[in-house]
């Protein structure tokens, strides 16, 4: 009869029922079944907040739009409505009445904007519709844009100010803190962008690593607590049941954010049907965030992909040591702690590392262990280290996995058969040392 | 085949658990391993198992060294448990599945268990009768382990000790906890696994089972083996010195010049210890001769739990 009892023999057994009880763990089915409707309803709202919404070819609801220019400023807003095609069916008429008889003249479906100037407030954009007619909130705030625009332009034009100067003074100002090195080498340097991304990818990070150590600590104190492990150590060796469970979990987690970014894409792919979702990419535009400065090609995937994965067989091991030292359930939340610092402490560091410019920092926190698996890739993409730094941390990252993997499976066989309060590292330690003699 | 097992020694820091225990097992049979609490049992079963590195010893299966791996071993641990959410079925493919039994099989062996251990119900929900909207009844969910009773769980913990079909069947305390219909029940397994020729090895604190099935024994007190070999040849070495004798008179005075030790008496029914066959036979020659009439004289061989209770000297000793 063929059994597993070869060092990692049986982590298919042990990978394969755990996977499923995962899957098939009830909690595990509502959060996942909660935050994909999150991800599949995430485009329509975020677009509707971001001030896009409207469908592709919508018109706006106002019908007329009496104005009154009071600032001298010779305003057109009939001009630059024309030049929108949301305005096709929106009539702009200059008003022969004030606005006080706005509600006894003007026609139904229809508002009042006034131009006006004072010495207090400078010039304003006064808009008045009625009680019983009102337009919907973004119809409102899209006209205030335009009106304001159209006031913005008048005023321009009253200083005599050419086209090409109007451009140039509606462009903004970006600013841009560069050292010396950098300006002479012409490296161009986006602050928001930098902390941006690594913020976004640390946060990834933290959040597969905190679903690894949740799921790894419960499973491997529950088959403790459960006082399975005699059972089970019969038919497979300890560390065949800590990479089973590992694999496993991490096959869980990756194809639930996979599954939650199917979610997402699919949302944008069906929104961007039937609304303009340009203004999520506009805002994203706006704080220096373009998918096109993340250089997205395939090795940068992979990239991404290895650096996870790192990240995850670290705090993966760390998370069985320390669940198996525990006897009871109630121990889960303390064996959690060690880990859960650690990420955090890794988290922090990497957002650290975004809001500094220093290169030796940059290359000490893609190097040092733990942290490297928050800052590595993200600093990579962002061009602050090389290719060389970024695999020189990854081989750090590898070789602390494998003295973890080498540790747990010497001192993984005693822990299981540990009953009493958590033992400490020097404990861990002295086991180890009893099992290799 | 033969189990071999020599001077297997465990200490952690300066406190030996096992000191040099060695047993033999050459042919199919039962061994008994006794103790008192924290005496050694489980340490040195879990040392046998590879669970717990050894100290020094070794233990050899056909001359060679044992390996769960290579040797069908089946085992059922004093500390029980089973996933307490998990379904019940998945749990036995899992388990069978990690000693190399095909599901197919282990379904086939599943159904065989559990009609023999009266689990079917559990493993086995019972389908939707059949009819419409009201009528018909909402189908059994399969159960988990929590949702089982103590005995029950214990039942399918023994399936899982049971389904690799093994040749060396380990099972440390396997009655405890159970109520006398499931006692009988287990018992009728384990004669019936003993018939098939395994090599069984057993730990219990019930000495009355114990002499129902086990040949050789061994009893450990404080990690040491103060008393092993053929259980009958143990008992033929104290002789037969437990005599019951009924009467229908008070012989309390014939007792005491005999020299004999009186243990009980209820309605002249006396449990008495005699030096031997001797004794109890001048006993019984004085009580003929006064005419007292005898109803029954049994004169035995002590049982397994005074032989226990004399080696380890009345003592328990908790340690574990």
């Amino acid at each position: 009869m063929k059994q597993n009892k070869g060092e990692l023999q049986g982590v298919g057994k042990v990978f394969s029922f755990t996977f499923v009880q995962f899957a098939k763990n009830k909690a595990n089915m509502i959060s996942l079944i909660i935050m994909l409707v999150m991800a599949i309803f995430s485009v329509p709202v975020m677009t509707l907040f971001s001030g896009g919404g409207m469908a592709a070819g919508e018109t706006s609801k106002i019908a007329k739009v009496y104005w009154q220019d009071e600032t001298g400023f010779s305003v057109d807003p009939e001009q630059i409505a024309r030049e929108d095609s949301y305005y096709k069916d929106t009539m702009f008429e200059k008003a022969s009445f004030p606005m006080e008889e706005f509600a006894s003249q003007g026609e139904d479906n229809a508002v009042y904007v006034l131009f006006s100037k004072n010495e207090t407030a400078g010039t304003t954009v006064s808009i008045q519709c009625l009680p019983e007619n009102e337009p919907s909130d973004s119809d409102l705030s899209m006209l205030e844009t335009l009106m304001t625009q159209s006031l913005e332009q008048a005023k321009l034009s009253a200083l005599q100010v050419s086209g090409e100067q109007k451009d140039t003074l509606m462009a903004g100002v970006s600013g841009q803190v560069q050292t010396m090195e950098e300006y002479r080498e012409g490296e161009e340097v986006n602050w928001g962008l930098q902390y941006g991304l690594q913020l976004v990818y640390s946060i990834v990070v933290m959040m597969v690593s905190i679903f690894a150590v949740t799921y790894i600590v419960r499973a491997v104190v529950e088959e403790k607590a459960s006082k399975l492990v005699e059972m089970l150590m019969v038919s497979v060796q300890p560390l065949a049941l800590l990479v089973g469970k590992i694999l496993a979990a991490m096959l869980y987690i990756f194809g639930y954010f996979a599954i939650l970014l199917a979610g997402f894409c699919i949302s944008w792919v069906v929104t961007s049907r039937f609304m303009d979702v340009s203004s999520i990419t506009d805002s994203m535009a706006a704080s220096g965030f373009s998918m096109d400065l993340l250089n997205l090609s395939p090795a940068t995937v992979a990239i991404i992909v290895v650096s996870l994965l790192l990240g995850y067989l670290t705090f993966s091991i760390l998370a069985g040591l320390s669940g198996t030292g525990c006897s009871t359930m109630e121990d889960v939340q303390s064996a959690s702690t060690l880990s859960t610092m650690l990420i955090f402490a890794g988290y922090f560091v990497a957002v650290l590392a975004g809001s500094i410019g220093e290169d030796a920092f940059h290359i000490f926190a893609s190097l040092c262990p733990v942290i490297s698996v928050f800052c590595a890739p993200a600093q990579y993409i962002l061009g602050n280290i090389g290719i060389g730094i970024l695999l020189l941390s990854w081989v750090i990252d590898a070789a602390v996995i494998l003295l973890l993997t080498l540790f747990s499976a010497r001192v993984y066989r005693a822990l299981l058969m540990y009953r009493g309060s958590r033992p400490t590292f020097r404990q861990m330690f002295v086991m180890a040392k009893d099992q290799s003699s | 085949m033969s189990l071999i097992v020599s001077n297997l020694s465990k200490k952690y820091g300066t406190k030996t658990v096992l000191n040099n225990l060695s047993f033999e097992m050459p042919k199919p049979g039962v061994y008994a391993l006794l103790g008192t609490n924290g005496a050694g049992k489980t340490t040195s079963i879990r040392m046998m198992l590879g669970m717990l590195a050894k100290d020094s010893g070794e233990v050899l299966w056909n001359g060679k060294p044992l390996d769960t791996g290579t040797c069908n071993v089946g085992y059922l641990a004093e500390e029980r448990g089973l996933y307490p959410k998990y379904p019940l079925m998945d749990q036995l493919v899992y388990f069978a599945g990690l000693r190399g039994v095909s599901k197919a099989e282990a379904k086939k062996r599943i159904r065989y268990w559990a009609e023999r251990l009266q689990v079917e119900e559990y493993l086995y929900p019972a389908k939707p009768a059949a009819g419409k909207g009201r009528a018909r009844a909402k189908a059994q969910k399969p159960k988990l382990a929590d949702q089982l009773s103590k005995g029950n769980q214990q039942k399918i913990q023994f399936m899982i000790a049971l389904i690799s079909d093994p040749e060396l069947l380990i099972l440390d305390e396997p009655l405890s906890g159970l109520d006398p219909v499931n006692t009988d029940l287990f018992k009728a397994v384990i004669r019936e696994e003993i018939a098939k020729g395994r090599y069984l090895i057993m730990s219990s604190h019930q000495m009355a089972t114990v002499e129902e099935f086990c040949t050789d024994i061994t009893i450990l007190h404080r990690s040491e083996a103060l008393l092993q070999g053929n259980l009958n040849e143990i008992k033929k070495g104290y002789g037969r010195v437990n005599l019951r004798l009924k009467t229908e008179q008070d012989i309390s005075s014939y007792i005491q010049r005999a020299g004999v030790t009186q243990l009980t008496e209820k309605e002249y029914e006396y449990q008495l210890k005699v030096t031997g066959e001797d004794q109890a036979n001048q006993l019984l020659a004085q009580l003929m001769n006064d005419r007292v009439r005898v109803i029954t004289f049994d004169l035995r061989e002590p049982s397994l739990h005074e032989i226990f209770v004399s080696t380890v000297g009345g003592e328990v000793h908790e340690t574990e």
